[in-house]
């Protein structure tokens, strides 16, 4: 059943992202940031303790409206690296946090009021972290592997003056339903190893608002120069979830910086015309 | 529909928010770390049934002492005699001022072994060579080739088996000594002693926990030994290996996988033990606890906790030692000799 569902969201996942490759219009807004800010953990495999620390993001976001839908049907594609240094509450060890998130989305548009957009749809993710804790022995490293749908909201404001051109908007995503990877409460990475056929049913599981909860978001203020449309904003993300008598915790705040621009994508035959 | 989706945010809000036991600030209450202390233990180690421990009981005796604690010494001192209960090598508390150990398992046993001999002229001498991990050399003019393997954290490649090989090619046999070796990492274990294995064998077993309480175990899971995946092809050479009671944890797994090895014979002492892995955690006040939780079983799902048994069991004798020479080693060198 938990395979199933696994390969069903991966051929899901693969699929949407044929389609919009086939169906895109070729105006792509593209945006690149940076974030800097805190990061806690909790990751009961590891120790009982949270630690927290420096967190540093790097964020790739692309989108564009569908072929053909009125300019109501937007697609999102996401890559974030996440660096993180954190300590426990002592100081008297750390764990090294290297994640990252690929991400594809679509979006309808709304438009209650003349400056007003709000978006409503959904993200699938691919997310995978490696945690490494410098005292531990043998269970010195613990990855999280997941992919998960998520409900995804958006509200952009323009703010249009003579002297400012601003956007402002706030993203609100929560997972829904997915799969992810969790070893059993004892189980060692040597014995994961050793045995992960026939261990895979047990580190697998299945998730959704019983055993994972969470709260994405991003306030983002776009200033649109002459040139270029700067960003400035924060995120934060909290997740908690839970399985085989484990449980694990992941709170970031950023503060975010970047720029945002349109490129018009050209390839193939269509370049020629 | 306003008022759901207030309810429902709210509501998420609450549980990724929601209080846990989970250490988030330094706390050096004595009670608090030894309770955390205890509660870890009764939680996630392995071995209560099989030594048959109260650890109840034991709370309630450490626990009293608690009342005496003035210092962090005062109360590393209690907790690490509390740990000392479990009379388990693989148990340690680390603080950033001591770490605490049991002696138990191998205090009183002979000691099988001195390394003022085993480096002396009549052995390894001061020229050994070194591969990897492995100290070597040719013993008893040049007839048998010893190798000494002190750490099992100490890694080797195919290229140091392939030079010693070459080095030991007119030797009637090998010996290899892994006496007071403590242990270091499964997988040099294991590809060590594929070596001395015609095809893929099951050497052991394994299980974890599963849960809270003291039985609550996986299904054992097979751990194998593959001639497909080791350094060398040592299976047709005669072999034997050294063992003492310091033989713990990787070495005390590799000594369970060499017995059952065709060619090879296991002399020495009883080995020390140390069958659980080990996994980690920590305490509040950021001391570190090690404790067995992954516990290991010989190919007859036997328990290796408490050491197993050479084929021949041999100590070393004070006369011998006085003429500079070990009993053990002499011992092998006629085995290989006579066969």
């Amino acid at each position: 059943m938990r395979h199933s569902f696994t390969i069903i969201l991966i051929i899901s996942s693969l699929w949407l992202t044929k389609l919009y490759a086939q169906t895109s219009e070729p105006f792509m807004n593209h945006t690149w940031s940076i974030g800097v800010g805190n990061m806690t953990l909790h990751d009961s495999y590891l120790s009982p303790a949270s630690y927290s620390g420096l967190n540093l993001n790097l964020n790739i976001a692309e989108s564009a409206f569908y072929k053909n839908c009125d300019e109501k049907i937007s697609w999102d594609t996401r890559l974030q690296l996440s660096y993180g240094d954190t300590y426990n509450p002592a100081k008297t060890a750390s764990i090294n946090y290297f994640g990252g998130i690929l991400g594809y989305g679509s979006h309808y548009h709304f438009q209650p009021l003349h400056n007003l957009t709000i978006m409503t749809g959904a993200f699938v993710n691919v997310e995978g972290a490696l945690k490494y804790n410098s005292r531990n022995v043998n269970n010195m490293g613990s990855g999280d592997l997941n992919t998960t749908l998520y409900a995804s909201a958006i509200m952009r404001y323009k703010v249009r003056s003579e002297r400012l051109h601003m956007n402002i908007q706030y993203e609100l995503m929560t997972p829904v339903l997915g799969c992810m990877f969790i070893p059993e409460m004892g189980h060692s990475y040597y014995e994961i190893y050793e045995n992960l056929p026939n261990d895979l049913d047990k580190v697998t599981h299945f998730s959704s608002f019983h055993n994972k909860q969470g709260i994405q978001g991003k306030f983002t203020l776009d200033f649109l120069l002459k040139n270029v449309t700067l960003r400035a904003g924060f995120s934060h993300n909290n997740q908690t979830w839970q399985g085989n008598d484990l449980n694990f915790k992941q709170s970031q705040f950023n503060i975010l910086i970047g720029a945002t621009y349109n490129i018009i994508r050209l390839g193939g035959k269509k370049a020629e015309k | 529909m306003k008022r759901t989706i207030i309810i429902a945010f709210s509501t998420l809000l609450l549980l990724v928010s929601c209080e846990d036991n989970t250490y988030k600030t330094f706390d050096a209450n004595p009670y608090t770390n030894f309770d955390a202390l205890w509660k870890t233990l009764d939680q996630k180690y392995c071995y209560f049934e099989t030594k048959n421990l109260d650890w109840d009981g034991v709370k309630t005796v450490y626990r009293a002492k608690l009342t005496h604690v003035k210092t962090a010494f005062d109360l590393f001192d209690v907790c690490a005699q509390m740990l000392d209960t479990l009379q388990d090598g693989h148990v340690n508390l680390y603080s950033s001022f001591d770490i605490s150990r049991c002696t138990g398992w191998f205090d009183n046993y002979p000691a099988n072994y001195n390394e003022n001999i085993v480096y002396g002229p009549q052995y390894l001498g001061a020229n050994y060579r070194i591969a990897g991990g492995f100290h070597y050399g040719r013993i008893n003019n040049g007839e048998i080739g010893y190798i000494r393997y002190r750490d099992f954290s100490n890694g080797f490649t195919s290229a140091n088996f392939s030079y010693m090989d070459y080095y030991f090619k007119d030797c009637k046999g090998i010996i290899i000594d892994v006496r007071n070796n403590g242990g270091g990492q499964l997988d040099y274990s294991k590809n060590f002693a594929s070596c001395f294995f015609t095809e893929k064998t099951i050497t052991g077993y394994m299980r974890h926990k599963t849960g809270f309480g003291h039985t609550d175990f996986s299904e054992m899971q097979p751990m194998y030994v593959d001639p497909a995946l080791a350094p060398i092809d040592w299976s047709k050479r005669k072999v034997v290996v050294l063992c003492n009671r310091r033989c713990y944890s990787a070495t005390n797994d590799f000594v369970t996988k060499m017995l059952q090895a065709p060619n090879v014979t296991v002399i020495g002492g009883k080995t020390g033990g140390g069958g659980g892995m080990p996994l980690s955690s920590e305490l509040p006040n950021g001391w570190m606890i090690r404790f067995s939780a992954v516990p290991m079983y010989d190919q007859n799902g036997s328990e290796i906790e408490f050491g197993v048994n050479p084929d021949i069991q041999i100590n070393t004798t004070n006369e011998d030692a006085s003429t500079g020479k070990d009993t053990i080693i002499e011992y092998a060198i006629n085995l290989l000799k006579s066969n």
